[in-house]
């Protein structure tokens, strides 16, 4: 298991990591998720031994990993431009590991045949790597890391150099191979369907420090901050100020909340409006009225409609935006009314 | 005199009919060239390396660097030749030694006028390992001294053959300089093939015909072996 403590690294005099701590077990699948330039792939390289950390521990199994050099940590790394040895064919390259930890031929042979298999490149043993498509330089990349058995695997934004068909097939036969095979893994990448499919827990890096963390439902249900429900893009984020008979302030109207927190008068909240499960209001009667007369009913100017397979996004001329059913007009004004559970508090 | 195919302009190449002072048996001066191209290979890759590597760093010295190694491309082999009998027509530091009359000369030249395209051979293969691969094969295993072995050096040992093979080429077919250059008594094959040429006689011509198919065949053989070693889309001229 994976014990990482404390870690702190400065690039180019700002600090990039501040306090960076968190484990991975047996069999999970951790997903670093953050912005570009947040540090995700310095803090893999220093997980890998290839950058050393100015603060803080990396452990495995308890030990101190600070004095052991890259190549005997026996951890895999699979990286976005595969770096896959050109001078090599697919077969040479897959064995590669093998060959240094002085397996036999014969025992090479195997475990080359076996991990091709698993990554569906099962005839490509003799081409030329430079031939492949990327999904095919990106499989032969994930055999060659998983061949010589890793403790941990380690993935820097693999999928990022591919289109999207190809992202969303590797995605899944990763996430099999990844269940099959067991070994811990960390995912680092700026792409949240990407966190959300593969992992069995999510890491979201802020400013150098890892603000939320919880497997990937919990974290929908719970952002946990506004940056986090803005990163992932859960739904509108309205600024407000608490009243003093507890409803929200904000801009496009007042709301009360269902939460249970403590909120004093004049507190500064963000209030998060999921654009799910709403409906158009229409005119006179609304049903869900709260009791104080206080509906949560949002209106304005339809800006924008942009079709989404099953539904419609409409985009307000106050930024807002909503799903429905149907279409209404460009330039429409209309009342989306939802009922108080789509209404969360974030700091 | 014959024409067509014959062998024996070849075999003459091996009597000296005459007690000449300036002959020098032809296959001594093929033995002179292959000599001459020797030390080229070895003088232009030790100097073409450490050059070849300042260049994958561009800074504001190395920047000056390389359109001053490309000027004997550009300035005729015979001014190279002329240039080095002036500068060294003196003797060497605080010996008796005269590099100007000392065979030496003639590998120096050559190896000036291989250099650009032994840098221009090294360098990109110099520059075309990134450093994501040594570290896949670090976490692969491999210590850095095999990454050595498995990464850099399959890369540029081709470059290095390739650049080997050029400057051997180069040396062998070299005119300009080494009319000026070269000493009487130790010709190199293009000098020699200038010289039958320049004597009456169909014997004379017939040997130096041969000698030019020699050094035709040897250079062609050269390049042919340049063509396979060559990265696949590197160093282009």
């Amino acid at each position: 298991m994976l014990e990482v403590r404390n870690l702190y690294k400065s690039y180019e005099d700002t600090l990039l990591l501040r306090g960076i701590s968190f484990t991975v077990a047996a069999g999970e699948t951790v997903c670093m998720l953050g912005a570009s330039g947040s540090g995700k792939s310095t803090l893999l390289r220093i997980l890998a031994g290839l950058e050393t950390a100015e603060q803080g521990q990396v452990c495995w199994d308890g030990q101190e990993l600070a004095s052991v050099p890259a190549y005997q940590r026996g951890f895999g790394l699979v990286f976005q431009d595969y770096a896959l040895f050109p001078h090599m064919n697919v077969e040479e390259n897959v064995a590669f590991g093998l060959k240094m930890q002085g397996l036999s031929s014969g025992e090479t042979e195997i475990r080359v045949n076996s991990v091709l298999e698993k990554v569906n490149l099962g005839g490509f043993k003799y081409r030329s790597v430079t031939d492949l498509s990327g999904g095919e330089q990106q499989r032969v990349a994930l055999a060659r890391a998983l061949a010589p058995n890793p403790h941990l695997l380690m993935f820097d934004e693999p999928l990022g150099a591919l289109d999207r068909s190809l992202r969303e097939q590797l995605m899944e036969e990763l996430r099999d191979i990844l269940h099959t095979t067991g070994v811990p893994a960390i995912y680092v990448t700026h792409d949240q369907e990407e966190a959300f499919t593969l992992a069995d827990r999510i890491l979201l890096l802020h400013d150098g420090e890892i603000v939320r963390e919880g497997k990937p439902a919990e974290i929908w249900a719970e952002p946990g901050s506004a940056w986090a429900a803005r990163f992932l893009d859960v739904g509108n984020i309205l600024a407000g100020s608490v009243r003093a008979d507890g409803d929200v302030e904000t801009e496009v109207g007042i709301f009360s909340i269902p939460c249970k927190h403590n909120h004093h008068a004049g507190d500064r909240i963000n209030l998060l409006v999921r654009p799910i499960g709403v409906q158009k209001a229409t005119g006179g009667r609304y049903s869900n009225a709260s009791a104080a007369g206080k509906a949560s009913l949002i209106s304005g100017v339809v800006a924008d409609v942009i079709f989404h397979q099953d539904r419609f996004k409409i985009v307000l001329a106050n930024h807002l935006y909503f799903y429905l059913p149907e279409a209404p007009k460009i330039g429409e004004k209309i009342t989306i009314q939802f009922s108080s559970s789509s209404l969360q508090c974030l700091p | 005199m014959h024409y067509g195919l014959t062998g024996d302009y070849y075999s003459e190449l091996f009597i000296n009919r005459n007690d000449s002072i300036f002959y020098v048996p032809p296959f001594k001066a093929i033995g002179n060239s292959l000599g001459y191209a020797g030390l080229t290979v070895i003088l232009s890759l030790l100097l073409g390396f450490p050059v070849a590597t300042a260049l994958t760093h561009p800074g504001r010295l190395t920047r000056l660097l390389d359109p001053l190694l490309m000027l004997p491309l550009g300035a005729s082999a015979v001014t190279l030749g002329l240039g080095l009998i002036i500068t060294f027509n003196k003797p060497i530091f605080a010996s008796q030694f005269m590099l100007v009359s000392s065979p030496l000369l003639v590998p120096i030249a050559h190896t000036i006028i291989a250099l650009p395209f032994v840098i221009r051979t090294l360098q990109p293969a110099l520059a075309s390992i990134p450093d994501r691969l040594r570290q896949a094969a670090a976490m692969l295993g491999a210590s850095p001294r095999r990454v050595w072995l498995a990464v850099d050096w399959p890369i540029v040992s081709r470059a290095t053959l390739s650049a080997a093979v050029f400057s051997f080429t180069i040396s062998l077919g070299e005119f300009g300089a080494s009319s000026l250059v070269v000493r009487p008594e130790y010709p190199t094959l293009p000098i020699a093939i200038a010289r039958f040429l320049s004597l009456p006689g169909g014997l004379n011509y017939g040997q130096a015909m041969a000698m030019a198919t020699i050094l035709m065949v040897v250079c062609g053989i050269g390049i042919l072996l340049i063509e396979r070693l060559r990265l696949p889309g590197a160093g282009e001229f």
